[in-house]
């Protein structure tokens, strides 16, 4: 179990840091975004093997992912869209939208719909942690916060 | 006289801020906190924002007469992060340790010179990531190494229609489609010529695919929604399931005509 979620946790790692670059993400930053993405990720995958459902899965995901990239928000001065668009990635229900467009096709209306609302529900339980976390106050972050003056010509 | 001026300065470098922002990905909560905190910085008073997915609207009253009235339309995104925490820092400089306007000015012009991450090597990130994701889907070697090829011919694509005025919907599309033709033909070969490794289709299609998914937009939507701004929300929404239909559209195009010509399943 451990080997499993390590492994996935380098996969996802790489995969973000690959992908920060496709959206111009300043090099200095590579590394925070994948660690973000992989840790939110790794939570999902670990909560999926205790047995909690998809959904739910998400949200712990969506979560952590969240709480992390608050914090990296505070202590490296950015805005915290960096770290959540790059780490969002693994977590969105692509799987279950393809195959729900694949049954689309093929026309199976059952399997459709249970792929469908299943991507349907997995986006609104990671919607969910993102806005729960994003509204805890800006002072619980604030700890995280560096007091230097370093950033104001720069 | 030249107090309008200043204003007008003022109010044309929070106009370009925000532009800015949501050309580069910024959320609508973002980019509108972000010109407030601006514009009361430099003690412009009764200012008045509305700001949308794809425009912002900024009209300021200091003088009952002449009102300052700015209208941008934002039609394309191109997500540039980096140059999101620049204005970011930018804003709290501006914020925090009272930049003058010059100063400001130049650092704006700056920032809209950033330059893209460099177009020769995006292919090689793009596949590096796709190669990942299929893997992480418990796809075997050989499936990442087809969403290695998918993921480098799905950049070349973007790249060369990077400067063609294309329709959206038609390049997310053709994307799909591309994906889609490059696994479906790589794992029948591969299946032909090294049935050891276990090619499954679904496993690359995913990995390649990925990079397209606009999974930040349908859960930024979801967001606006839950800040009342509906309509930004809606306008979020719309794009990411047009974006999405189209992709699977593209996708499921190939898909339907290989089921029918050379008799693949899933």
């Amino acid at each position: 179990m451990i080997m499993t979620l390590l492994y996935q946790f380098t996969i996802v790692f790489v995969a973000i840091g690959a992908f920060s670059m496709l959206f111009s993400v300043s090099p200095r930053e590579y590394v925070f975004c994948g660690l973000t993405g992989a840790t939110g990720f790794v939570c999902y995958s670990a909560a999926l093997m205790i047995g909690l459902s998809q959904p739910l899965a998400s949200l712990c995901g969506a979560v952590v992912l969240t709480l992390l990239t608050r914090i990296l928000s505070a202590v490296r001065c950015c805005p915290s869209t960096i770290f959540l668009t790059a780490g969002i990635f693994p977590l969105v229900p692509g799987l279950d939208i393809y195959r729900a467009a694949y049954y689309v096709i093929i026309g199976d209306n059952e399997l459709f719909f249970y792929h469908g609302m299943l991507a349907l529900k997995i986006a609104v339980a990671i919607a969910i942690g993102i806005i729960v976390v994003f509204a805890l106050p800006n002072q619980l972050f604030g700890l995280f916060h560096k007091k230097t003056k370093s950033s104001a010509k720069e | 006289m030249d107090a309008s001026t200043t204003e007008q300065r003022i109010m044309n470098l929070c106009i370009r801020m925000g532009n800015l922002l949501l050309v580069n990905g910024g959320e609508v909560f973002r980019v509108q906190e972000t010109m407030d905190r601006v514009a009361h910085a430099y003690q412009l008073e009764n200012v008045y924002l509305y700001v949308l997915t794809n425009g912002i609207f900024a009209s300021m009253e200091s003088d009952r007469h002449n009102p300052i009235t700015h209208l941008r339309c934002v039609p394309t995104t191109n997500v540039h992060l980096g140059r999101l925490a620049a204005l970011n820092a930018l804003s709290r400089d501006i914020e925090q340790h009272r930049l003058d306007l010059e100063t400001a000015e130049q650092r704006l012009a700056e920032i809209e010179q950033l330059p893209f991450f460099p177009a020769r090597f995006r292919p090689l990130a793009c596949a590096i990531g796709s190669a990942c994701f299929a893997l992480l889907f418990n796809g075997s070697i050989g499936d990442a190494l087809i969403a290695f090829i998918a993921g480098c011919l799905l950049q070349l694509f973007a790249i060369g229609m990077m400067s063609r005025n294309m329709n959206k919907l038609v390049y997310y599309m053709l994307s799909g489609a591309i994906v889609a033709t490059t696994c479906l033909v790589l794992t029948q070969f591969g299946n032909y010529l090294l049935p050891l490794l276990h090619f499954t289709m679904e496993k690359s299609m995913l990995g390649g695919v990925i990079s397209l998914v606009p999974g930040i937009a349908l859960t930024t939507a979801i967001r606006d929604f839950s800040l009342g701004d509906y309509l930004a929300g809606n306008i979020r929404l719309l794009d990411a399931m047009f974006i999405g239909g189209s992709i699977a559209l593209g996708v499921g195009l190939v898909l339907a005509l290989g089921n029918f010509f050379l008799g693949v399943g899933l």
